[in-house]
């Protein structure tokens, strides 16, 4: 019997699925009634707050799939003197698969625009957003790095905005099947099966997807 | 090039300067003609001249060696000749900004004193007296539970008013900037439910009952923006729904838009024929709600066709003939519908 049994197709996650798998992490020096309201009312399942980072490799955040964080009063463990702008930035560069929601009290957490971080951030909410508003956004980004169709319209973006490749929804989530049958998403592997030369992001968005 | 200082004040304000603070005093003792003279504080030779214009003073000043009498008095010309335009841009510029931060203060504040004298009418820090400092907690407790209806009304009417109050700000800032709309695929029933829980209480109050119809269909829209909108939508259907009537809310495919229809049928105060199209101008309220004296700023209308118009969708009304006369108002079964983008 052969040790490298070939995976089966790849699974159809239900949002219940990603509620009992996902791990959020909030970042928040204040208490935020809505991080227990989450878990307790609409189930997410790991969800887990802390006040700062005091290092890049804390646990809580090496864990998290999903951060959610203000970006006032953080990142000054760090010493960021931008703040919780200066702490996206570090965790993005890090981390760039971790999908990043900002929040602040300040209009669409739009405190910059010409920060770099902006750029990092795949949703912004208002602190006073109702429960539904974060709900929707975890919920899509979730999806976005584990559910095959959303993580494929998100590679479709990338290829066409990184590398300038036009490819089918159908072709990419073929290419992911292929790769996920193999148990493979190294670099190598995702150049060959895309026919690309630099796999850039793709390799930690694709790692991500199959590591759930 | 020649350097110069300028200093403009017009109405008490500097609206032009780049003087050193420290040839302030300088300025202010210079003569409407032109000096030149060794600078006091600078110890350089200097020319400069002060005039009043309107409403203000214009100073300009150079230490420039090279600059002759003749030329200096020309450059002045020209300095004047542009404060005039130069004030009235500014004051352009300012006046909008200004009078919306005004608009906005004075509607988070009326809001914030409702809620304090909601809040006061059951608990006011007045009534705490210094012995019952150290059990502050109980004697709140005991004060919310032998009031317990009042601190039910309370608390929801302030959850309406915060959302009021956040709406402001949202209103403030979404309808001016230049922002794209983020359009994601939500479920259109449970916006439409979300929005309406603040304004539950009023309409109960009013005994206007709210039948929701049922739909499971996505729709792509900008939250933020339609939440606004729908905000505006309830706010004034609390102020212009006839008492003891039904609001009904029923969903349908849309055909002017591949989406979906929500169609929204009340008895509330008749819009005339002529302003169909007005009331939907910033600043500009319908007549009946005028004579029932039930309008406010205008602006409910141009929120709710602003934000939909920006998040894709359309908002329509159909106007009903008024016929009802109840305490002077004159009612019609009027239909709003809002047109949504179906998720594809």
């Amino acid at each position: 019997m052969s040790l490298f049994k070939k995976r089966a197709h790849f699974p159809n996650r239900t949002m219940e699925q990603l509620k009992s798998s996902v791990i959020i992490l909030f970042i928040d020096n204040e208490d935020f009634n809505l991080i227990s309201e989450l878990k307790e009312k609409e189930g997410w399942r790991h969800l887990t707050s802390v006040s700062d980072i005091s290092s890049l490799s804390q646990p809580e955040l090496v864990d998290a799939h999903i951060i959610c964080t203000d970006i006032q009063g953080v990142g000054k463990e760090l010493g960021f003197t931008d703040e919780g702008l200066g702490l996206i930035e570090a965790i993005h560069s890090h981390y760039p698969e971790k999908k990043i929601i900002m929040y602040s009290s300040e209009a669409q957490g739009r405190i910059d625009a010409f920060h770099p971080a902006e750029g990092y951030v795949n949703a912004r909410l208002r602190k006073s957003a109702n429960r539904y508003q974060f709900e929707t956004q975890i919920e899509r980004l979730a999806q976005e790095a584990f559910c095959l169709d959303a993580c494929a319209i998100n590679i479709q973006r990338i290829l066409n905005r990184e590398l300038g490749t036009d490819m089918s929804i159908e072709e990419i989530k073929k290419g992911i099947e292929r790769l996920y049958s193999k148990g493979k998403a190294d670099s190598r592997s995702i150049c060959k099966v895309f026919g690309l030369n630099n796999a850039g992001s793709l390799a930690s968005i694709i790692s991500l997807l199959i590591s759930l | 090039m020649i350097d110069f200082f300028y200093h403009v004040i017009i109405d008490g304000q500097p609206v032009l300067s780049n003087l050193p603070t420290d040839l302030f005093e300088e300025m202010s003792n210079c003569p409407a003609e032109t000096q030149y003279i060794m600078c006091p504080v600078r110890g350089q030779i200097k020319r400069h001249k002060k005039l009043p214009i309107k409403d203000g003073f214009a100073y300009l000043c150079s230490y420039d060696n090279q600059l002759t009498k003749n030329n200096f008095k020309l450059c002045f010309d020209v300095f004047l000749s542009l404060i005039g335009g130069f004030a009235e841009s500014v004051k352009r510029a300012i006046q909008p900004s200004f009078v919306r931060v005004n608009a906005l203060r004075h509607n988070v504040y009326d809001q914030l004193s409702h809620i304090q004298d909601d809040f006061k009418s059951l608990l006011s820090f007045e009534d705490i007296s210094l012995k019952d400092w150290p059990e502050i907690v109980s004697f709140s407790t005991n004060r919310i539970l032998s009031n317990s209806e009042v601190a039910s009304k309370t608390i929801l009417r302030t959850l309406k008013r915060v959302a009021i109050a956040l709406s402001e700000f949202d209103a403030y800032e979404i309808i001016n900037s230049t922002r794209d709309a983020d359009l994601y695929p939500h479920l259109v029933h449970k916006v439409i439910k979300l929005s309406l829980q603040p304004y539950i209480f009023d309409l109960w109050n009013n005994n206007v009952r709210v039948n929701l119809g049922e739909c499971y269909d996505k729709v792509l829209i900008d939250y933020e923006l339609i939440n606004l909108a729908l905000g505006h939508f309830w706010n004034n259907a609390v102020k212009y729904a006839k008492p003891n009537s039904d609001i009904n809310i029923s969903f349908s495919p849309s055909a002017s838009i591949k989406g979906i229809n929500v169609t929204i049928n009340m008895i509330s105060l008749a819009i005339l024929p002529s302003e169909k199209d007005t009331i939907f101008i910033k600043g500009i309220s319908g007549s009946e709600a005028k004579k029932a004296k039930l309008d406010g700023h205008g602006m409910g209308m141009y929120y709710i066709q602003e934000c939909v118009k920006k998040s894709g969708g359309l908002f329509t009304i159909d106007i009903g003939s008024p016929f009802k006369k109840s305490g002077g108002k004159s009612f019609a079964s009027n239909t709003f519908r809002f047109s949504f983008l179906k998720e594809i």
